[in-house]
Order: C-alpha cells, then sequence, then structure tokens
C-alpha cells in the first residue's frame, strides 16, 4: 500500500500492553484519515453507552494521508474521543510535527484504551513503545512539557502532544496541544486527564512511500507557488483576526455575551490594530506556504512580555465577547488558554455568561471570592483583570473556577436549581458546546448549521455562513435551499478535514474554492500518494462519509431531532443595533430548516440514517447497529 | 447628469494596502459597482493583483462589497448601481480560525 502503512497501533494503559491492528486497503478508502478514520477508530473501540471519562472511552488519532509528503497544509492529524462536553462525538484536528512524525514512525493510528494508575507519558519510537513515568511533568504547562520532553529524551527532533495543568485538573473543556497548536473544542484534554495520560510522544525515522512523487512533486510545487499570492495574502498579512473588523461591520461580531453584533471598541481589538502595535512575527504549522498564525507580545503593563499567537475566534472570544477592548488583556487571556491547555473559545463564551450572569444580579463578587481578592470582585463586561483572575481559577478549578470548568451548559443547570434563576437562557451553547464567533441571528444558513453540527455548534465542521456572507442567498432569510445548502457546505468542509488539508489552501489549486475548482486536483493528489483511482465523485464521498459516521455514532449514543438547536438567545432575543439587528432564527424556521436538512441528506423525518443509505455509503456494519 | 457621492470602506488587507479606513468617491447616476472597482483601481495601483484583478474591472474571489453592512453583493452582481450615501464596504472574508 503506498501513502499508509496499513497499521494501527493499540495501546491498553491498564495492562499496559501494546497490539497491531491491520487494516485493509478498502477500509482506507472508505475512511482515508483525520477525522473520519479517528470517528471510525473510535465507533470501532469505544463501549457504547460509556461515560466520557471512563476507562472505555478511546482515544484515538488518525493520521492524515498526506502528512510527511511536499503537499502543502496535509502535516494534519484527527483526534476523537466521544465528548465529555456533549456526550458526543469529539472530533479535532491539529496540524503540525507531530503527525510526521507519527507517520515517519509508520503508523496510520493510534487507540488508546483504559486508563492508567499513574501519570504516563507514552513515547511512540518507531515500533518501540514505551510507558514513561510523567510524574516530573506535572504542572508543566503545554509549550513547557513539550520543552520538558525532548530534554529528557536528549532529542530535539521528538515531537509531542500534551495536555497541560487545565487537563491535569480536567477541565471539561480542556485541549490536547502540539507543536503550540491546538485540537480544540469538544474536551480532549479533560479525557487525556481522566486516563492520567499527560502526553503522547514520537520520534520518527522511516520514510514514507508514494505511488507517483514526480507528480506529488509538481502538484506540490505548483500549489506552493500558487500560495504566495493573492489568495492567501489576506491569512499572511493578518490571518483569522481581520475578521472582527469583517463581522462588526456585517453587525455579527458577538459582543458582550451574544448581546449584541456592533462592538464600539472594535477597532482596538482588531487585527489591523494586533498588527500594527503588538505583532512579532508571523509563524506557520509545518508543511504549510501560507502561515497565518500572528505572534503577538504585550509591551506595557502588568502582564508585558506575555506573548502567544492570536486567531479570530480566540480574539472575539475574549475580546468584544468580553466586552474588553484592551489588547493586552485580550494577549493575556489567550495566552493562558494556550499554555494550560483550554479550548479559548468556549473558555470565553464561559466567562461571558459569568459576566452576564453577574450584570443581572445572579452572581455577586461574594461568588468570585478567591486567594487573591478575598473579598471577591466585580466580574463585569469590560473588566480585563476580572476576566484574566477568573480563567487562571478555571484553569485551576478553584473557587468559581470548578463551577465555571464544566462549561455554560452545566454551570448554567446547576446555579438555575440552587438560585432558581433562568441563566439557561444566555448560555450560549447547543448540545453542550459554546458557539462560535459569527453570530447566527443574521446567518439563517449557518444557524441550521450550527443546529445540526455534530460535535455541536461549530464554525470548522460546517462552511453554512459561506453562502450567507458571499451573497450567495439573503442571510436575513429562510427559504426552501437552506437544507441542502447546510448539507453541501458541511460535506465540503468534511473532506479537508479528512484528508485532512488546511481549508486556507483552498483557492489555491485553480482559484476557485466550489467543488469543480478544487475536487479534481485533491484527486490527483489523492491518486499520486495512494496509487488509486479517485475521481470527482469520490471525493464527495469522501466528505458524506465522513459526517455520517459522526452522526452514526451520536445516534448510537442517543441523539434525538430534539438535540439538533440553537441556544435560547439566538431564537428569542433579537439584537438591537446594527445591520443584523432584528432578527432571530424562529423554532417554527429552525424545524422547517431542519425538515429541508434531513431530507437533503437522505436521512428520515426524524434524522435517522436508513440502512440502504449506509450499505450504498460501504458502512454495512454500521448499517446494521444504528440503521433505519 | 446628476452626480451622486458614496463612501468605500476598507478593512483587512485593503486598509494595510491603501492606508486608508476609507474613502468617498463620486459616481455618475447609472454607474455601477464594477465602475467603483475600476476607480480604486485607479487610485490605489497596490490593489490590483491583490484584491482586483489584473484587468482592474472586477474582485478577485472571495473579496466582495457589502451595501451599509445589509445587503452583501455577490461576485456575479457588479452591476448593481449605489444610491448617493451608500456605504460600500470592501470585505476579504475569511474562513476558520
Amino acid at each position: 500500500m503506498f501513502g499508509y502503512s496499513g497499521k494501527i497501533l493499540h495501546i491498553d494503559l491498564a495492562e499496559r500492553k501494546t497490539w497491531v491492528e491491520e487494516k485493509s486497503e478498502e477500509w482506507y478508502k472508505i475512511y482515508i484519515g483525520g477525522v473520519s478514520m479517528a470517528t471510525r477508530l473510535c465507533w470501532e473501540n469505544i463501549k457504547p453507552g460509556c461515560d466520557p471519562y471512563s476507562p472505555d472511552n478511546p482515544v484515538c488519532i488518525a493520521n492524515g494521508i498526506f502528512a510527511g509528503t511536499p503537499v502543502p497544509v496535509g502535516g494534519k492529524y484527527g483526534l476523537a474521543s466521544k465528548s465529555p462536553m456533549t456526550g458526543f462525538i469529539g472530533d479535532s484536528l491539529s496540524g503540525s510535527w507531530f503527525s510526521i512524525a507519527l507517520k515517519r514512525a509508520g503508523w496510520d493510528g493510534v487507540v488508546i484504551h483504559g486508563a492508567s494508575e499513574n501519570w504516563v507519558n507514552i513515547f511512540i519510537d518507531d515500533e518501540r513503545i514505551e510507558f514513561r513515568d510523567a510524574t516530573k511533568l506535572l504542572g508543566l504547562g503545554t509549550f513547557e512539557t513539550e520543552e520538558a520532553i525532548r530534554e529528557e529524551l536528549a532529542d530535539d527532533q521528538v515531537r509531542s502532544a500534551t495536555i497541560g495543568p487545565a487537563g491535569e485538573h480536567m477541565v471539561r473543556f480542556a485541549n490536547v496541544t502540539n507543536d503550540g497548536r491546538q485540537a480544540g473544542r469538544t474536551g480532549h484534554g479533560a479525557v487525556w486527564g481522566s486516563k492520567k495520560l499527560k502526553a503522547v510522544s514520537v520520534r520518527g525515522t522511516q520514510g514514507i512511500k508514494v505511488a507517483d512523487p514526480d507528480t506529488i512533486n509538481k502538484l506540490s510545487f505548483d500549489i506552493t507557488k500558487e500560495a504566495q499570492g493573492p489568495h492567501t495574502s489576506k491569512y499572511r498579512i493578518l490571518g483569522t483576526t481581520t475578521n472582527v473588523l469583517n463581522l462588526n461591520k456585517l453587525g455579527l461580531l458577538p459582543t458582550r455575551n451574544y448581546k449584541e453584533g456592533v462592538f464600539e471598541g472594535a477597532e482596538k481589538v482588531s487585527g489591523e490594530y494586533l498588527h500594527d502595535h503588538h505583532n512579532v512575527k508571523t509563524i506557520a504549522c509545518a508543511q504549510c506556504p501560507i502561515a497565518c498564525e500572528q505572534m503577538s507580545i504585550v509591551k506595557s503593563g502588568p502582564w508585558t512580555g506575555t506573548m502567544t499567537g492570536i486567531e479570530y475566534e480566540c480574539l472575539f472570544a475574549n475580546g468584544p465577547n468580553l466586552g474588553i477592548s484592551d489588547m493586552n488583556a485580550v494577549i493575556k487571556l489567550i495566552d493562558i488558554a494556550d499554555r494550560s491547555g483550554i479550548d479559548a473559545i468556549t473558555m470565553g463564551v464561559t466567562l461571558s455568561w459569568a459576566m452576564e450572569t453577574y450584570e443581572k444580579g445572579v452572581f455577586t463578587a461574594q461568588d468570585f471570592k478567591c486567594e487573591k481578592f478575598p473579598e471577591g470582585f466585580e466580574m463585569k463586561f469590560g473588566n480585563g483583570e476580572a476576566a484574566v483572575t477568573t480563567a487562571e481559577l478555571i484553569r485551576d478549578r478553584e473557587g468559581i473556577g470548578k463551577l465555571l470548568s464544566d462549561g455554560t451548559r452545566i454551570a448554567s443547570g446547576k446555579i438555575d436549581k440552587e438560585r432558581g434563576t433562568e441563566t439557561w437562557k444566555w448560555a450560549m451553547q447547543s448540545k453542550g458546546l459554546e458557539t462560535a464567533g459569527y453570530d447566527a441571528r443574521g446567518l439563517k444558513t449557518f444557524s441550521l448549521g450550527s443546529a445540526v453540527g455534530t460535535r455541536g455548534p461549530c464554525h470548522n465542521r460546517t462552511a453554512a455562513y459561506d453562502p450567507d456572507i458571499q451573497g450567495e442567498v439573503d442571510r436575513f432569510k429562510v427559504d426552501e435551499k437552506r437544507g441542502l445548502l447546510a448539507k453541501d457546505t458541511e460535506e465540503y468542509a468534511a473532506v479537508y478535514d479528512t484528508l485532512p488539508l488546511c481549508k486556507f489552501i483552498r483557492r489555491c489549486f485553480t482559484g476557485k474554492a466550489d467543488r469543480a475548482g478544487a475536487w479534481p486536483t485533491i484527486a490527483q493528489l489523492i491518486n499520486a500518494t495512494t496509487g488509486w483511482e479517485f475521481k470527482y465523485e469520490d471525493i464527495d464521498l469522501i466528505g458524506e462519509r465522513a459526517h455520517t459516521i459522526k452522526k452514526a455514532f451520536n445516534v448510537r449514543e442517543g441523539w434525538k431531532r430534539v438535540d439538533d438547536d440553537l441556544p435560547w438567545r439566538w431564537k428569542h432575543d433579537p439584537m438591537t443595533k446594527g445591520p443584523s439587528a432584528g432578527y432571530v432564527t424562529t423554532d417554527e424556521e429552525l424545524e422547517y430548516m431542519k425538515d429541508l436538512y434531513y431530507e437533503a441528506k437522505g436521512w428520515t423525518k426524524e434524522g435517522l440514517i436508513p440502512k440502504k443509505k449506509l450499505i450504498q455509503l460501504g458502512m454495512p456494519d454500521v448499517a446494521e447497529q444504528i440503521g433505519v | 447628469m446628476d452626480e451622486i457621492t458614496i463612501q468605500v470602506e476598507f478593512s483587512g488587507i485593503s486598509r494595510v494596502m491603501t492606508g486608508e479606513s476609507g474613502i468617498s468617491i463620486s459616481l455618475k447616476e447609472g454607474e455601477t459597482v464594477a465602475d467603483v472597482v475600476r476607480k480604486l483601481g485607479l487610485k490605489f495601483p497596490k490593489l490590483v493583483g491583490e484584491i482586483i484583478e489584473k484587468d482592474g474591472e472586477t474582485l478577485i474571489p472571495s473579496n466582495l462589497f457589502s451595501v451599509n453592512g445589509e445587503k452583501i453583493l455577490h461576485e456575479t452582481d457588479l452591476g448593481y448601481q449605489p444610491k448617493n450615501g451608500d456605504r460600500l464596504i470592501l470585505l476579504s472574508l475569511l474562513a476558520g480560525g
């Protein structure tokens, strides 16, 4: 087999044993890699219905088809477990050197079973697997843990995926981090913490065989050249942070816990301001010719010297969404998240829920008592110091941080039960996952894409904002096109998440980002890597299969139509300012769009998958278990 | 023929490349967004090849205009005729992050 080793490594933490599973070429053709293969491994190895923190919930890593080859932006891997945030599939992606090292070590995937009695660092040294005591690494941040492991092993080529203090403390929205990149959103760090798994380290020294090296080299050269041109200049110059002002001008920038979509301090926390006042340099993941991450530093005040990479989603969540227009505080908050291994989106949206809960008088300063502030503090919108202190309490699960470290669904449930309040109405979550940085009240297609997302409302798993924002449809109105658009955009995204390729390359094949513009080149890349004969329609199938296995996982875990929902605020509480003021997605509109969407997917009215459909997609065993 | 005045607002790389947050442009009645693109290309040559196609007539895909933050003009809507006082916001939209 070209492009793959054909081998999945299984590791049992409790028994301290390992074994190798060989997969057929047909299996790889169905599940490919990334989030699709990781979810399939989870499907095969989990005990259905298990507690996400139980030893029965495996950690599943699936490499990318292009990792370690010259294919630009192909150095990525998928990570899947049952999410402690949602109780459904938790599938994440991360990029850079870890995936390349794993590929060179000869493993297409890794499944980690059970739980360890003591803290452990698994060292995959090509075929040799070592269980190393990780006690000395406890308390270290994510970046520091990677460095400490390299030092311990006296090899600067060892790459590690790690958890920080947040994962150790089982903050429900903790991340796994490698090479400064985050496998975020769905609480992998907490799952690793529940297994006392501090890190997975890899040294890979083998070559990677591809079917047609000449074609791979030529295509990669052409794409790399194109990636230096106008299709990526916006990423290279300002990165994703440019979206702050874009979305503010459209009235879609989440402000003060999504109460509004226009922030009066947007200029001060914009990508443009960051570029002019805080930029240190722009950095790239391994195997990436674009380089979009804006390394930014605090130059004055109490957090001087704080430096981390800034993306739009982290920036909106911890800036405008908290009413904070002090970029120093925003950088500090994101730095706490990155070093502690916390999802910066959920952290910001949880902090904003706490601020609104304080301003509405449900929380008082007393609720925020801690060692640093024995009398507590005012958790008001705009108070950067209060946000920083609360973020540190979340990381350490101390004081109010213990409640907030479970995210807004659980925190609001506990508070409402205890105090007889309705704070759940401003908990910006669906399925237990906090919302992303596009206000869906002014984006009807995106509101559908958010509601039906298999891992919760996610900007990366659905690209349903594209037709809204690009003027393809009227973003304020619901019509019969939205079901098919939501289907097409989520399956389009699933292709990139399965190979995986970073979506920022999507205009560099032919200049057009749509299927016609991208699929022919992607098929050529797959064929040159594997020797297969994939055609245009096979690329579509990659996306449909990837999304289907995720949905199937959720169905087996008890998903029901009612789970495809939106936060209360997006359905009942319109914004009062800006171009998107006055709009919500009503329950009637949402249910109508869900009908359209399930129909477009070929599912039943209740959103279940027919057996016939699963068999057509090459998943007969899945059909047997959850097909209707 | 009557003249109208519109405001073109820049954000993201268009602001970096022009060094401006926005400019006023005068249009003859009946002139379209395509005419706005042409005028921008002439005033700010740096935009040509980065945001405006080399022909100076159209926007490179993924760059588009919003009218007053509400209506978003699809890349095929270059025939749209702005009204006096309109704000045309030039957006270079990104996905992900």
